[in-house]
């Protein structure tokens, strides 16, 4: 049913109570808003326990999925931008201020009433708030703050909020929204200054980083004070994380992972998200609009990002300089393992944890398993896919009780040719 | 050897254990409702008693870890036929081996278990975000259909999240209600007469959430398979966004 006839009926029969509805073009609002912001691929509702203090809400810090959109991607939060007025003419994005689209605002209370009702309804887990930069950073940032401070001061809302820190707004007010969110975020959008001059020539890199650097020092600094005050109100809880566009540019996956890791080491970054670009501008600098997004190059990414922060590796072991990109064919730790055969086969009775975690097909969880397990009794082949181990490609890297169940030689041409996918096209053999 | 019968209350199944201890060992579980009785085997019909399910729940308690304990209770609430008897087998070597078991996932007893409860939790978990409130004007009121019988374990976090609400769970399938007034969460048996109507500001919130729901997906990543790994189409007729 279109919203303004619903409206429309409403209004004759003078059913309508709430501010929210008074506003007849909520819809379109929220169709241009969150249509906009849907490029932004967190939603992620983790990393803060809390229990609801006197209000609504909750947070749990595992993080809850509300329903998954028709592109596979969960839906946690209500994703939506303030605004997409902006006055920054990037060329990658779709609310550049040179492109001719349909232009709204919420208001912030608008924002807060929407975030309630669809929380009460268990729709979402919470709100993530993003913006297009209207006016000034400043001016942007104090619509935020307001949104955020209506639903934790007057809802008392007690759910996950993630905001976007805009750069270039003043500290001030980065340290107000820290006291109020769970987690910023600010996108990097791309991994070298030369892409960003070129792509987002209002941007710059050292204005870009010190929200990053601001952030990370005053959740350092909050985590010393509540050791002290217990009290003491949480920056940020949740952490930060940042965004960059993977395909718009021909940044490396080398350079995108090495930034990565920079983030996570120095500025302790919870994740880094990548986002397939997804033409929606036309520009000699960006790919065609009739491209498809990598996804699999995407795929890939946040494989070898997993790697780096659950498994123990580092950038420089999964790519270098002669190979700066991820192989598309097979994951990053088959890719790593097939160049360090050196070191397999691994006896499961003995490998320490780091040294299970590095083998392909094996996971947090089943290198937990094995470990426990073993204390009890040496395991055999048999065990490990009784315990839920998935031995399809483990079974190439591993010895149980000394003996091999691979049934091929250990070199890389001939486990690479098992370890593929096959091919798409079905080959009919001269002997069916 | 004999076949015991319970109420189909976990503290029931207890007493079965109990039973199987101190009386005559026993041969199978099963609810008293829908059992066939064996030309083979004798079957009794055992008595709820609390006194003795705590003392099997506390001896339970002392030889395996809350995990293990958890994970019975996790798959008593299953859908599964034989679950009573999983849970029995389970519990025999929990007295025997100590708290060595959680870590015996090889053993087939452990296995069983293991998977069930693993089901239930997974279900569990999904729905914490799969329940769909509407507003019914003095109350929110939601209706699911999950697999297994995990709305005594919504209760917890339902309660805390919308403690300043007054709430109904309603699982249609087993005529059950998780009730929440602001004070106190019950489970009684519920039934609903007829179709409630939604009064118009919730249809129109049910509309902006379909709408928002519509436009974040991004065209060009279109993938209905990955959707249906993670929405099955048995949930989604309790899903407004699908309706």
């Amino acid at each position: 049913m279109h919203f303004t006839r619903v409206c429309s009926i409403l209004e004759l029969e003078g059913v309508i109570k709430l501010n929210i509805f008074r506003s007849p073009d909520l819809m379109e609002k929220l169709q241009i808003l969150a249509g906009a912001a849907k490029y932004d691929v967190s939603c992620a509702s983790s990393g803060v326990n809390r229990r609801n203090g006197g209000g609504l809400g909750n947070a749990k810090s595992y993080g809850v999925c509300h329903t998954w959109a028709a592109d596979g991607r969960c839906v946690a939060l209500l994703k939506v931008l303030l605004t997409n007025k902006c006055v920054n003419d990037c060329v990658y994005c779709a609310c550049r201020s040179g492109n001719d689209t349909p232009r709204a605002s919420f208001t912030a209370r608008e924002i807060a009433d929407l975030t309630i009702e669809f929380y009460r309804r268990n729709y979402i887990e919470g709100l993530f708030l993003s913006s297009a930069i209207e006016k000034s950073p400043d001016h942007t940032m104090e619509n935020i703050i307001e949104a955020v401070r209506l639903l934790r001061r007057e809802h008392k809302f007690f759910g996950y909020i993630h905001v976007k820190a805009i750069p270039g707004a003043d500290p001030t007010l980065i340290t107000r929204l820290g006291l109020l969110a769970d987690r910023i975020s600010v996108n990097l959008e791309l991994p070298s200054v030369r892409s960003l001059s070129l792509l987002a020539p209002q941007k710059q890199m050292p204005a870009l980083l010190a929200p990053v650097r601001q952030i990370y020092e005053e959740s350092a600094s909050n985590q010393c004070e509540r050791r002290l005050f217990r009290s003491a109100p949480k920056f940020a809880p949740a952490g930060q994380s940042t965004q960059f566009i993977v395909g718009a540019t021909p940044d490396s996956d080398m350079a995108l992972l090495r930034a990565s890791e920079t983030l996570y080491r120095r500025f302790e970054l919870k994740r880094v998200y990548f986002s397939a670009y997804v033409p929606v501008n036309d520009n000699p600098l960006l790919p065609a609009l009739s491209s498809m997004p990598p996804l699999r190059r995407e795929h890939r990414l946040y494989q070898a990002d997993w790697l780096l922060r659950f498994y123990g590796f580092s950038a420089g072991e999964l790519l270098d300089e002669a190979c700066p990109n991820l192989d598309t064919e097979l994951d990053p730790k088959i890719i790593w393992a097939l160049r360090h055969l050196d070191s397999f086969p691994l006896e499961i009775n003995r490998a320490t944890m780091e040294e299970l975690l590095r083998v392909p097909g094996i996971g947090v969880v089943s290198a937990r398993r094995v470990i426990r397990q073993r204390r009890v009794c040496a395991l055999n082949y048999d065990d490990l896919s009784k315990m839920g181990i998935v031995l399809k490609r483990a079974k190439y890297f591993i010895t149980c009780r000394g003996k091999y169940h691979g049934d091929v030689p250990l070199r890389p041409e001939i486990l690479r040719g098992r370890l593929a996918p096959p091919p798409a096209i079905y080959q009919p053999s001269l002997f069916d | 050897m004999i076949d015991y019968l319970y109420d189909e209350t976990f503290d029931g199944l207890l007493c079965c254990v109990f039973a199987h201890y101190y009386e005559e060992k026993a041969a199978g579980i099963y609810p008293a409702g829908a059992y066939q009785p064996s030309l083979l085997r004798g079957s009794r019909v055992v008595v709820t008693r609390p006194e003795q399910a705590d003392r099997v729940y506390a001896a339970l308690a002392r030889k395996t870890s809350r995990l293990a304990l958890r994970r019975i209770y996790y798959t008593f609430l299953a859908a599964a036929p034989d679950k009573e008897n999983i849970i029995l087998n389970y519990a025999v070597l929990a007295f025997r081996l100590g708290p060595s078991l959680a870590a015996r996932r090889v053993l087939p007893e452990v296995l069983a278990l293991e998977k069930l409860s693993d089901r239930v939790e997974t279900e569990y978990s999904r729905f914490l975000g799969f329940v769909r409130f509407q507003d019914m004007g003095k109350f929110l009121y939601a209706e699911i259909r999950p697999d297994h019988n995990i709305l005594s374990l919504l209760a917890g976090h339902f309660s805390d999240r919308l403690a300043g609400e007054n709430f109904m769970i309603h699982d249609a399938g087993r005529d059950m209600a998780l009730v929440w007034d602001g004070q106190e969460a019950r489970l009684t048996p519920f039934r609903r007469e007829g179709v409630w109507r939604a009064n118009e500001k919730e249809l129109l919130f049910q509309t902006l959430w379909r709408e928002y729901f519509e436009r974040v997906a991004i065209a060009e990543r279109r993938n209905p398979r990955l959707q249906g790994q993670f929405t099955p189409r048995r949930y989604r007729s309790g899903l407004t966004e699908f309706r």
